[in-house]
């Protein structure tokens, strides 16, 4: 339903599930298209505008796999490093968005390490270009979770539709699936 | 790293922990001939909802009803838990009988409803107005719990109107087998279209409890039934017509047809599944353990007499590869001469269970479903074992040593399973365009590209293990994820499937994969009987019938409501 001017009341797994099938479409593979749903919808419910961001890819999907698959994988692997040595980096050369990071780096906080490089007041769209994990991890709240959970979030209705449209390419035709069964 | 430090230490985890020797193993439990002989037991969710609405006291009714002669209107019931109330709001027309279909890619239905949290003032019922009929083309928001649709059962409903109106309850060798008024097909929530989601249910919330607002959706839907019936045989008849008496108001419950979209929410949540069974499991551990005591041995033989009963006025159509009731009837006569061999030695009713499970999984799952009508667990624990938290997190420094001891602990079935065979990935999971059914297409016809379901686990994981072979096992994972990124999927179930009974032990892509049997415990879970397969992918099945209706709840309200003799057969025993 609508919640505003140009924005609509969508529940936080339905932007986890669009994104996915967009992220499969675009080439990530399962386990990376799942990832990048869930830090999609975490910075939509914690920094907003991730949706938005997440559709400036829909026609890219070379950025796409770019952002939402090396960038988190660059986040595990400065992790991995931290856990050896203490302290590990990372650095994306072109800037990834928030949008493309936000919910590993509050599991690298659930596992107890702080990760250290995003300015104070970013966006789902601000674009980090290096980050530095290790020392102790901030306490979390999700009380934003919760209420996302409760009564929706309210995003961006034109970006919610390109998803939607884009997601389509997920799906198959019941005719082919009709045409090719026994 | 051992499998206990990886079993999270929850409520229901404790419970099995503490029966550990006595638990049935994960090995048979999980074996798809057994998932699929499963049958309602006293812990599916319509028996839980209605033994909770007792409990709590609460009260529901028709709050509004405008129907036209043929059933066609707006319904309005609602529920009133003591602490919150709640609306159903159902929208029902006719269609030709020529465009019923059971299928969820239908466009079209004779009832569309909606649940929702609180009452329904006119602005939110004209727009549930223009939503719901839509169904998965519709935006709701989170005021709505769940949305469901259904068909009138095209047999019957025209004959129990035309009996009711000319006075006369319905003949029960026309309607005895049918069990069902509307058919419904499905019930959505947890965020579907906008509704609200259930982790945003507050924890003192009456509904915060697994499919407590889908099975609460169910019985008003069933209720509906009724209603339009006797309103329609009201209009139809006049001063002639009449209500159901005694005999039938309580006999129909709500059909169902149920198809591959139960699959993979079944392979996607291995804690969630691992709750149902281990629910079951903690109860059945518990009576197995008893002695006799001389009551229970009555409640069971009572218990087995009904069954009986209620099976042998049932039908005996083809329900391949299920029995059908005619075929139960004569398990149940095994079952009962096995009880009167066993009641009267040690341990008798883990006798009779060990017995049954000798006689294959339709007698095992049976003999276990009538066991556990003598547990009397505390429904405010047993709630609580079924809220899971599905978080995981897949630790990234994770050795691929400690992965491959994983692997063996957890998924060491997968060797017996051919998954190098040339069958083993005939198929693969898909959604169609077509208000998104699951579905299955064949490889060799259809390439995903990207479009697959990601319900392949058997596959997956076995094509995982592969990968780690002959990896260096100090190496972390994820060097062998940055060679082979596919395998991200596997390796994240791998950790999250940290339960017993988490992983049907099935291949989903397998040529002769039967998703009946993981179709059917899920139903059984729900508490839903009366298995019809229509092919190796759909059924059709019954809950709630025997149930009260919403006038009859209150103190006196028992929870032996289940397996209801036929009225032929009821009044032939007076």
């Amino acid at each position: 339903m609508i919640a505003g001017d140009n924005q609509v009341l969508v529940a936080p797994r339905e932007v986890h599930d669009l994104v996915f099938r967009c992220a499969r479409i675009a080439g990530l593979d399962a386990g990376a298209a799942d990832r990048a749903g869930r830090n999609v919808t975490y910075a939509e419910v914690h920094l907003g505008g991730a949706v938005t961001t997440f559709a400036t890819v829909l026609t890219d999907p070379q950025r796409l796999v770019a952002e939402y698959g090396a960038g988190p994988d660059a986040l595990v692997l400065a992790e991995v490093e931290a856990r050896a040595k203490g302290i590990g980096s990372a650095c994306f050369a072109t800037g990834v968005p928030m949008a493309a990071l936000a919910s590993g780096i509050a599991d690298i906080a659930g596992r107890g390490l702080g990760v250290d490089g995003v300015a104070v007041g970013a966006t789902a769209t601000t674009l980090v270009h290096a980050l530095q994990v290790g020392g102790p991890a901030m306490p979390a709240d999700d009380a934003a979770g919760v209420r996302a959970a409760r009564e929706g979030l309210a995003v961006d209705w034109e970006a919610f539709g390109a998803l939607t449209e884009a997601s389509k390419a997920f799906l198959v035709s019941e005719a082919t699936l009709d045409e090719i069964e026994d | 790293m051992s499998s206990t430090n990886l079993i999270v230490a929850d409520a229901l985890q404790a419970e099995l922990a503490e029966r550990v020797d006595r638990i049935r193993p994960a090995s048979y439990v999980m074996r798809p001939d057994v998932l699929g002989a499963a049958r309602l037991s006293r812990y599916s969710f319509s028996r839980t909802m209605l033994r909770r609405a007792v409990a709590d006291g609460w009260t529901a009714g028709r709050a509004h009803q405008d129907l036209d002669g043929e059933g066609r209107g707006e319904s309005v019931y609602s529920v009133d838990t003591g602490t919150r109330r709640f609306s159903f709001v159902a929208f029902t027309t006719t269609i030709d009988e020529s465009a019923h279909t059971d299928r969820v890619i239908a466009d079209r239905w004779e009832v569309a409803g909606a649940l929702v949290d609180g009452d329904v003032d006119d602005d939110l019922l004209a727009r549930l107005r223009v939503e719901v009929p839509e169904q998965e083309r519709g935006r709701l928001d989170s005021r709505v719990l769940s949305l469901t649709r259904g068909n009138r059962s095209v047999r019957f409903f025209g004959y129990l109107v035309d009996e009711l109106a000319a006075g006369r309850q319905p003949d029960a060798h026309r309607v005895g087998d049918a069990g069902y008024i509307l058919r419904s097909t499905a019930f959505y929530a947890n965020g579907k279209f906008g509704m609200r989601s259930f982790a945003g249910y507050p924890d003192d919330h009456p509904f915060r409890v697994s499919y407590r607002a889908q099975f609460v959706a169910a019985w008003m839907f069933r209720e509906l039934g009724y209603d339009m019936v006797e309103h329609c045989a009201r209009v139809k008849g006049g001063d002639r017509a009449v209500g159901f008496d005694e005999v039938w108001r309580r006999y129909f419950g709500l059909g169902n047809a149920t198809g591959l979209g139960l699959v993979p929410y079944a392979f996607k949540h291995p804690r969630v599944l691992d709750a149902w069974v281990g629910v079951r499991e903690v109860a059945l551990a518990d009576v197995r353990d008893r002695e006799l005591v001389s009551t229970d041995g009555e409640v069971l033989r009572g218990w087995i007499a009904r069954a009986r009963q209620h099976f042998a006025s049932g039908s005996d159509d083809d329900c391949t590869p299920f029995l059908n009731s005619q075929a139960l009837v004569p398990v149940l006569d095994d079952v009962a001469a096995a009880w009167n061999r066993l009641a009267n030695g040690t341990r008798p009713y883990d006798a009779l269970y060990r017995w049954a499970e000798e006689q294959g999984p339709e007698t095992s799952e049976l003999v276990v479903s009538l066991l556990l009508e003598l547990h009397d667990g505390d429904d405010d624990l047993y709630d609580t074992f079924l809220v899971v938290d599905e978080r995981s997190s897949a630790d990234p420094t994770m050795s691929v040593g400690e992965a491959r001891s994983l692997l063996d602990e957890r998924f060491g079935w997968l060797g017996d399973l051919d998954l190098d065979g040339p069958s083993a990935d005939a198929f693969w999971w898909v959604v169609s365009d077509n208000t998104e059914e699951p579905r299955r297409a064949r490889r060799s016809r259809l390439a995903p590209e990207g479009r697959d379901v990601a319900v392949d686990v058997a596959i997956r994981l076995w094509r995982f293990k592969q990968a780690l072979s002959g990896r260096d096992a100090d190496e972390p994972v994820v060097g062998v994820l940055a060679d082979h990124p596919d395998h991200r999927a596997a390796f994240e179930r791998l950790v999250a499937s940290d339960r017993r009974y988490g992983e049907p032990r099935d291949n989903t892509c397998a040529l002769d994969y039967l998703p009946l049997q993981i179709q059917r415990f899920q139903l059984a879970q729900y508490g839903m009987d009366e298995f019809k397969p229509k092919s190796t992918d759909w059924l059709r099945v019954t809950l709630f019938q025997g149930a009260p209706r919403l006038a009859e709840l209150g103190p006196d309200t028992t929870d032996d409501w289940v397996l209801p003799a036929r009225p032929m057969a009821r009044r032939e025993r007076q």
